[in-house]
């Protein structure tokens, strides 16, 4: 597996608070990763060190094989094969759409640099506003330009800090956009986000971090095994339903199933907790057996917020 | 070690930016221009009639005018386009973005500065050179004062480093500070102080030499510069410019 992102036992102190406290993954050549968290969590210091803003206080941090805090040849060339959108769009906003990209791709030393721009700023939308000044541009077409920006020199690697935070639902959508093209395209994408919907929705790997600690990182699928709860919901006609006196008794009765683990009512339906999915088959056995008007009993999907949820009170 | 190649290509990108901006022209013509009227008018009211004073009157302007009035004006000029050029950057987040991009933080620095530098100089030759020659005009109608060698001298060989010098150096005190406009004021009121310390040096400034000037300013600008370099090598570090963005 090619390694494009190591991060190994990495520390890092800001006066007395502890802002990362042993933090360990990698992130593989094609994998999109998703990287979550509660406010405070360590995600923007993490990816501060990961794009070499910040120093470490100790641990090894390796971005495409190199140091990426160092200024020597081979970590700036590493820096040269990333594209990184931080928290803030960090624009220019005295300077015109169009020289902010310039001024960008001659840091990247890019050859066609006309080219490219136009290319970029039509697929972005922004053509007809390259000759206004950044500051009149609105949130989400600032954001875009940002994204533009990152693609410019068509980076190996993507580095997203909250690309959707505070963007309207459109913006939002049309970003999400780009991102899962970026990552069809076979390209490393590394994406922080609060947006858990947007995360399932894209990522193929996540790491959860809170605290400063990195409390799950798996690929998603594989967490949702790990975490996710075998929960059975049992929906009843509405006339037998409505007796909340019936549907308790019933509750009781199954809760007493040794393969059961909890058993509570939920509105007009049980919420069935057990031991393992295999035993799904034996509830609805019991509940023949007792002749009980079942109309529905359903499996439930393990969504990335249940998980992403369970890992974090878990780990406090 | 700076990458030259890179660097060069920055400055032209900073100095489009700076000159691409109506408000910094503004400000460079109308300062450039005071400048300029200001002390001819003023030659003019001394000299009135007393035609034969000119060419006395114009080299002593002459000496005043350089060694005093060019350099602060070429360090005032950059204090006021570093609003653009280093403050706004660092507070829109852009330095950030360009520091996790393959420009290394002392590129990015002598990029910035240079670029200032060039504007800042290029006005104060322009002042210097529009001085002189409105000089001999307006006041004699003629050539009558040639400035001596070590005038130019100090022009073209030692005001650049003394300026770059002093724009440097605020450059580094933005960029690693929070508290920008104290940093930005304090730069320019020592580096203007500086300039006229030859004047302070001696009471009677007739009595001395252009030359002794030169000698005296190299030696300022000599401190200044290795004042900046101790600096950029002590404090400008990445993650110092980070956390106080």
């Amino acid at each position: 597996m090619n390694i494009v992102i190591e991060i190994n036992h990495l520390f890092k102190k800001f006066g007395s608070t502890v802002a990362l406290n042993d933090v360990t993954f990698s992130v593989a050549k094609g994998q999109v990763f998703g990287y979550l968290g509660p406010n405070g969590a360590g995600k923007t210091t993490t990816i501060r060190i990961m794009v070499g803003l910040l120093k470490p206080d100790s641990g090894l941090v390796r971005l495409l094989g190199e140091d990426p805090y160092d200024d020597n040849p081979k970590s700036l060339e590493a820096r040269n094969k990333i594209g990184v959108v931080l928290e803030s769009p960090g624009h220019f906003f005295y300077a015109t759409v169009y020289r902010n990209l310039v001024y960008h791709a001659r840091i990247h030393r890019l050859g066609n640099v006309e080219e490219r721009v136009s290319h970029l700023l039509k697929q972005f939308d922004l053509w007809e506003r390259r000759n206004d000044l950044v500051n009149t541009l609105s949130k989400g077409m600032m954001q875009k330009l940002a994204i533009a920006r990152s693609l410019l020199h068509d980076p190996e690697v993507l580095i997203f800090d909250e690309p959707t935070a505070g963007l309207d639902p459109n913006a939002q959508f049309e970003i999400r956009n780009l991102i899962r093209e970026f990552a069809k395209s076979g390209k490393t994408v590394f994406l922080s986000s609060h947006n858990l919907s947007e995360v399932q929705e894209i990522c193929s790997h996540v790491a959860i971090i809170n605290k400063g600690s990195i409390v799950a990182w798996d690929e998603l699928k594989k967490l949702r095994e790990t975490y996710a709860k075998p929960v059975v919901y049992v929906t009843f006609p509405s006339e037998a339903a409505k007796n909340s006196e019936n549907l308790r008794k019933i509750c009781e009765n199954i809760k007493e199933l040794r393969f059961v683990k909890n058993c509570e009512t939920e509105g007009e339906a049980l919420r069935v907790e057990l031991e393992d999915f295999r035993f799904s088959y034996k509830l609805n056995e019991f509940l023949v057996k007792k002749k009980l008007p079942v109309l529905e009993l359903r499996k439930v999907t393990y969504s990335l917020e249940d998980l992403y949820s369970s890992v974090v009170k878990k780990s406090g | 070690m700076a990458n030259w190649k890179l660097t060069f290509s920055i400055i032209e990108e900073e100095i489009r930016r700076l000159l691409g901006y109506k408000k910094n022209i503004v400000f460079i013509i109308a300062f450039v221009a005071f400048e300029v009227v200001f002390t001819i008018f003023t030659m003019q009211q001394m000299i009135k009639e007393q035609v034969f004073l000119a060419a006395w009157l114009l080299q002593l302007f002459t000496k005043t005018f350089t060694y005093s009035y060019i350099i602060s004006l070429g360090i005032f000029i950059a204090y006021g386009l570093s609003i653009d050029n280093f403050t706004s950057d660092k507070q829109n987040k852009a330095l950030e973005t360009i520091l996790a991009t393959p420009l290394s933080l002392e590129n990015l620095w002598l990029a910035k500065s240079l670029a200032l530098f060039l504007v800042s100089y290029f006005s104060m030759v322009v002042v210097f050179i529009s001085f002189i020659i409105s000089g001999n005009l307006i006041i004699a109608g003629s050539l009558i004062y040639i400035p001596e060698i070590s005038i130019w001298v100090s022009l073209l060989l030692v005001f650049p480093f003394t300026c770059f010098s002093a724009i440097g150096l605020m450059g580094i005190g933005i960029l690693i500070s929070r508290k920008i406009v104290a940093v930005n004021f304090t730069t320019f009121i020592i580096a203007f102080l500086l300039m006229f310390i030859p004047s302070f040096l001696r009471s009677e400034f007739l009595e001395i030499s252009a030359s002794l000037l030169t000698i005296t300013y190299a030696g300022i600008t000599a401190i200044l510069l290795i004042i900046v370099l101790v600096c950029k090598k002590i404090l400008l570090q990445k993650e110092r410019v980070v956390l106080n963005i």
